[in-house]
């Protein structure tokens, strides 16, 4: 064993299953990584915008006003995310309803909750998507690593039988290539455990503050509902 | 910047992101090389020969001699080439000194020259100089006038807009004072209707309720900014303004005027208005 070892010498020189585990958990990696930047980057917008949205709405701001600047937004080629949305599929359904004569106020409740319900649970959507993937790599990744080990060793283990004279320096450098496939399932699987933990409980207070600002607004609208209702009668 | 990350729901920059992180990766297993040297140290085991020596005494003193007289002979040749060698530095220093000497004088006559043909500019440069600065002064001298009488002109123009504006603004601010204080005047009857004084006030009591509205009239929140010391007191007062409710009245106000005056604002309570004192 008088020439240099490198570890790309060592992959190239594995079997073709070993190879294959190594290529899988290199695209799980991957796949892992783009999913955790790019949940990173929506969770954080959606975060950012709780705080600011929530800052405008209770800023003593005409509701009809906040409305109208959404709808600039949406014009100006901004997306409306998260919280703005459910305020303005309320508040859209709440005037549509209000306006048509004779409606019962419960039943523009109704109307308005069911709609702020129905954008609520596409929000969820948004913020819940690909995040099972991230925890499937971390489960799975280090036994796809682990299998490709035992095979390799395996492998290097039969070599051995067959020689007359065993030594160390006949089973070294497979048990070496198969261990790189343990390293790089554990390489995979530690981003996606932690990302998975993190995003999952930012998601869930995320949502929680939706539940919360779905109840603040509807008893908003419940007031206005029937206290317009009181001014017709008298 | 975050907008523009999150076209396509920010997946272009993740998938470039996680390329980059594993390209990396790939890069530095591609660098790191592990020598040989750097897996396993094994001590390979020191063999030492044993073998006799014989030697001679004789024959080791007469090494030793002959090595002596080889030094010796060596130390002559050297001090010789050192002498030679001082001899032909000695003469090269003469010589440069004397190159040196000419041409120090070639230089002090050429400053000389330079010098004269300098002094004559000189005196050329100051004349011309004190002819244009003569003439500059004259043309600023006229320039400042000039600038003056405008300036003034300006001044006196600005002033006059200056007190028209002020006169105006002063006018608007007393038309919409009157209606401020009309309308304040009308929420205060209001709420004095709906105020139940406690038998605890006294003729000297003062309570200033601060009171923040929406645009369409209803109460955001009204809180004593200024309390007169009794409980019972400020509890009836803020009680009062409670049982109104809202102040629809303000609908009416053009928003500005509100946004100014009655998004926020106090109103003081005396009982000597209603208690005879």
């Amino acid at each position: 064993m008088n020439e240099s070892l490198s570890i790309w010498s060592l992959i190239l020189g594995a079997t073709l299953p070993v190879q294959l585990v190594m290529v899988c958990l290199l695209v799980m990696s991957v796949l892992s990584w783009v999913i955790i930047v790019q949940k990173w980057l929506v969770i954080n917008d959606a975060d950012t915008e709780v705080f600011n949205f929530e800052k405008r709405f209770w800023s003593g701001m005409d509701l009809s006003q906040l409305y109208r600047e959404g709808t600039s937004k949406q014009k100006g080629n901004t997306a409306v995310i998260g919280m703005e949305n459910l305020f303005r599929s309320g508040f859209k359904e709440f005037t549509r309803l209000r306006q048509q004569p004779g409606i019962d106020s419960d039943a523009v409740m109704e109307g308005s909750q069911r709609a702020m319900r129905v954008a609520l649970a596409r929000e969820e959507k948004v913020l819940e998507k690909h995040i099972a993937l991230l925890a499937t790599v971390a489960s799975v990744s280090p036994y796809i690593g682990l299998f490709g080990t035992v095979w390799g060793i395996m492998d290097s283990f039969i070599g051995l039988a067959n020689q007359s004279q065993a030594s160390l320096a006949v089973v070294a450098p497979g048990i070496a290539e198969a261990l790189i496939a343990t390293a790089m399932g554990l390489f995979a699987a530690i981003p996606a455990v932690l990302a998975y933990n993190r995003y999952s409980s930012k998601v869930d207070s995320i949502i929680h503050s939706y539940y919360t600002f779905l109840d603040e607004f509807s008893s908003i609208l419940h007031r206005q509902a029937h206290s317009k209702r009181s001014a017709e009668r008298a | 910047m975050m907008n523009l990350l999150l076209k396509y729901e920010g997946y272009p920059p993740a998938v470039v992101a996680a390329l980059c992180l594993h390209a990396l990766l790939l890069w530095i297993i591609f660098e790191k090389e592990f020598e040989p040297s750097d897996l396993v140290q094994i001590d390979q085991p020191m063999y030492v020969a044993a073998s006799s020596v014989k030697q001679n005494p004789q024959q080791l003193r007469r090494i030793e001699q002959l090595q002596q007289q080889r030094q010796r002979e060596a130390d002559e040749q050297r001090r010789r080439e050192a002498e030679q060698q001082a001899a032909r530095e000695r003469e090269a220093q003469a010589q440069r000194a004397r190159e040196q000497e000419a041409e120090q004088r070639r230089l002090a006559e050429q400053r000389q020259q330079e010098q004269q043909r300098q002094q004559a500019e000189e005196r050329q440069r100051l004349a011309q100089q004190e002819a244009e600065r003569q003439a500059r002064e004259r043309a600023a001298a006229e320039e400042a006038e000039r600038r003056r009488l405008l300036a003034e002109q300006q001044q006196q123009a600005a002033e006059a807009a200056e007190r028209q504006r002020l006169a105006q603004q002063s006018e608007a601010q007393a038309a919409e004072n009157n209606i401020v204080s009309q309308y304040v005047s009308i929420i205060h009857d209001l709420v004095q209707q709906n105020w139940i004084i406690p038998p605890s006030a006294r003729c000297n009591m003062v309570a200033v309720v601060e009171i923040r509205l929406t645009p369409v009239g209803d109460i955001v929140s009204n809180t004593i900014s200024q309390s007169s010391g009794d409980a019972t007191f400020d509890r009836s007062v803020l009680q009062a303004v409670d049982r109104v409710g809202s102040f629809p009245e303000v609908k009416e106000l053009p928003n500005p005027v509100f946004e100014r005056n009655f998004r926020r604002f106090t109103l003081t309570f005396q009982p000597q208005d209603l208690l005879r004192c």
